[in-house]
């Protein structure tokens, strides 16, 4: 959200209001006075509008331009980030419900995602199938979902697709979590490289503790579980 | 009242108070000036004896006269003497100065007919026919009177009003229609 501000809407309210007193004080079926009138809620426009402060009010962010210097992945970028701002509309219909927790969830990674390949371009090829496939997907059921709670349809087969629907939640949001994971796959693997060749010279120059080694297998075994493979 | 921030609505409220402005107390305006007219019809303008309407009355009087006078008289006038009845009727029910005007024009047509085949024919005694004359003679002052009356003057320039922008749209909506104004032709 940003701030944003603007002209009262007051001066406009008052021309009307200016028109139907001098059309109650004065014959409008004359063109003379109807030219009045024009000047007349002009000048009342004007004046408020002079005299009246501008409001700051909270609106909605323009989306940023994206520029990665490749047009494929800047239109792949405006369009994942389209199907996240619609997500989001959905979401405004369900509020207070546990799906509407998962839709935030799904719309932060969703989001994370597309400024880490806008940072890295050589990642957009690891979207490639979440573009084409999850997240339309997940858009898709979220709008069904939404469509079916808010129209209030009952019956068995309405029932049991929106249980579906819930159920598959937890691991849509896994898989976008899982997505955004395996983006990060080369980066780790540069750490667990520089740390391993770091706790080597560190053993054979007799510098090492017990510590060090302990925490580069942790971070290793986390590193192995990302990548687009993680989406299920 | 978020509702009415938004300035599409503030734009709408503005139109609609202008169409209000406009047709609707502009068109009760122009409907006070017609009625403005119904008074100077019935009460006269100032400075003049009688009205309008009492010369209304007048040539309906004059109508029934002649009524009197064919009915008495050995004539083949029965239609015409339908006619005339007919035209009283019209003056006493109409609503307006125009209709109970147009109902006494149309009697002063009938009595006009009357005397100019009279003047011809001669199927009255002399008796009937001076007095034929002396009603038409009647009739034809009150319809000049009518006719020169401030009332026919308030009307044209009503009219000429209603023919000016942005009355003529007005008086379309409101279905306002001009009122009659007569003019001597000969």
């Amino acid at each position: 959200m940003i701030e944003k501000k603007v002209k009262s809407i007051l001066p406009i309210y008052a021309a009307g209001a200016a028109w139907v007193l001098f059309g109650l004080i004065f014959p409008l079926y004359r063109l003379s006075n109807l030219l009045i009138a024009i000047v007349v809620s002009a000048l009342v426009y004007l004046l408020l509008v002079k005299i009246l402060p501008e409001r700051t009010i909270l609106v909605e962010a323009p989306p940023a331009p994206v520029d990665t210097g490749d047009r494929e992945v800047d239109v792949m970028i405006l369009s994942g980030r389209q199907s996240l701002k619609k997500m989001e509309e959905v979401n405004k219909a369900l509020p207070g419900t546990k799906i509407s927790g998962q839709i935030t969830e799904l719309i932060q990674y969703g989001r994370k995602i597309f400024e880490y390949v806008e940072k890295d371009v050589s990642k957009a090829r690891n979207i490639r199938k979440f573009m084409d496939y999850y997240l339309p997907t997940s858009l898709n059921l979220v709008e069904n979902y939404a469509s079916l709670k808010t129209e209030g349809i009952q019956g068995e087969n309405v029932d049991k697709a929106v249980e579906k629907i819930e159920s598959v939640m937890d691991t849509v949001v896994e898989a976008f979590k899982n997505q955004l994971d395996g983006l990060y796959e080369d980066q780790t693997m540069d750490i667990v490289t520089e740390v391993k060749v770091m706790e080597s010279l560190l053993k054979r120059e007799g510098l090492s503790g017990g510590n060090l080694s302990m925490d580069m297998n942790s971070l290793s075994s986390g590193q192995n579980r990302g990548g687009e493979n993680g989406v299920s | 009242m978020a509702f009415l921030e938004k300035k599409g609505v503030a734009i709408g409220f503005l139109i609609l108070c202008i169409l209000f402005s406009v047709f609707i107390l502009g068109g009760n305006h122009l409907n006070k000036q017609k009625k403005a007219l119904f008074t100077a019809f019935e009460e006269g303008v100032p400075g003049v004896g009688f009205t309008a309407a009492d010369q209304v009355e007048h040539i309906k009087g004059q109508g029934l006269n002649m009524v009197t006078v064919l009915k008495s008289s050995d004539t083949d006038y029965d239609k015409t003497i339908n006619r005339l009845e007919e035209c009283a009727k019209k003056i006493d029910n109409g609503k307006s100065p125009d209709e109970k005007i147009i109902g006494a024009m149309e009697m002063y047509t009938v009595i006009f007919d009357v005397y100019s085949s009279e003047v011809d024919r001669s199927s009255l005694d002399d008796k009937g026919k001076e007095y034929i004359i002396g009603i038409w003679a009647e009739a034809d002052a009150g319809v000049r009177f009518i006719i020169t009356s401030g009332y026919q003057a308030m009307a044209a320039d009503f009219n000429q009003q209603l023919k000016g922008f942005p009355a003529s749209l007005i008086s379309s909506v409101r279905g306002l229609q001009a009122a009659t104004v007569y003019q001597i032709t000969t």
